[in-house]
């Protein structure tokens, strides 16, 4: 038993091999970057959803326009023939 | 508190802020140990890397977990340690060493005349070559028994006897009474010397 236990405490430490650490920090590394991808991605659905707002939005006021001109163009020539009725 | 498991803490405090320097220097502080635990629980070199670079992810990813009134060291050893026994009963590649083997001695390519356990032992540093052939060989003999004990008591010799951390230390790593980690320790080393007889 005592050669044993003095064997065992006789083992020799392994050093880590050369380019351990270099090939821990990479891998967190590259961890990092998926994490950030998912953020850059999260940020660029909310940019499209915006364009899609104020795209929503400019169809939307381009539309009343066109309606407000119909009824203003409308209403220009109802009045004309009114005033040629009333003439006549 | 000692002042290295002092500097620890302060060190995985910056780490939680996202500070990577702070984890870099735990890495350069541990790696040798965690690389050294993994390669006896397994005995084979690539399998112990893998390990030991697994064990660090682990703990980064988990390191808002970790209860800074704890030495930091028990710590990332129970994840190596833990680490290596998922390893071991996922049934990769198991060194399974006998100690026949431990007898055929071959001879390297550099010349030098090695036993046939596949591990490769590390370089002993001894002025007689004999002596360091004898070291070496007994090294093996003894990483071959290691490495046919039951995981959990590969744990505890490693953890005990390399690290040189004492049963209490060993049972928090492992998450056992200390009692336990005792007993484990004393029924792997009468294996141990079951297996070894007459070879030491």
């Amino acid at each position: 038993m005592r050669a044993v236990v003095r064997a065992l405490d006789d083992m020799q430490r392994i050093p880590a091999p050369d380019g351990f650490h270099e090939a821990v920090i990479a891998r967190l590394m590259l961890g990092v970057p998926v994490e950030v991808e998912v953020e850059v991605e999260e940020e660029s659905h909310g940019h499209r959803g915006l364009l899609m707002f104020a795209g929503a939005a400019g169809v939307g006021v381009g539309v009343a326009i066109g309606v407000a001109a119909w009824r203003y163009i409308a209403g220009h020539d109802r009045d004309e023939k009114m005033a040629a009725i009333g003439s006549a | 508190m000692s002042k290295g498991a002092r500097e620890d803490t302060r060190l995985v405090r910056s780490c939680r802020q996202g500070d990577i320097e702070a984890f870099s220097q735990l890495v350069s502080k541990y790696q040798d140990s965690l690389y050294g635990i993994a390669y006896r629980m397994v005995g084979d070199r690539e399998e112990a890397r893998d390990i030991a670079q697994e064990t660090l992810i682990k703990a980064y990813k988990a390191i808002d977990t970790f209860d800074l009134k704890r030495p930091f060291r028990s710590w990332l050893y129970g994840i190596g340690t833990n680490t290596a026994i998922d390893h071991l009963r996922r049934g990769a590649k198991v060194n399974d060493i006998s100690i026949d083997a431990a007898f055929s001695p071959t001879v390297r390519e550099d010349g030098a005349v090695a036993t046939g356990v596949g591990a490769e032992p590390p370089d002993l540093r001894a002025d007689n070559p004999e002596d360091v052939t004898v070291a070496r060989e007994i090294q093996e003999i003894v990483q071959g028994a290691i490495c046919r004990l039951p995981e959990n008591y590969r744990a505890v010799i490693v953890l005990h006897h390399l690290e040189g951390m004492t049963f209490g230390e060993v049972g928090k790593a492992m998450g056992v009474p200390r009692n336990t980690a005792k007993t484990w320790a004393h029924r792997a080393r009468g294996m141990l010397c079951e297996t070894l007889e007459g070879v030491m």
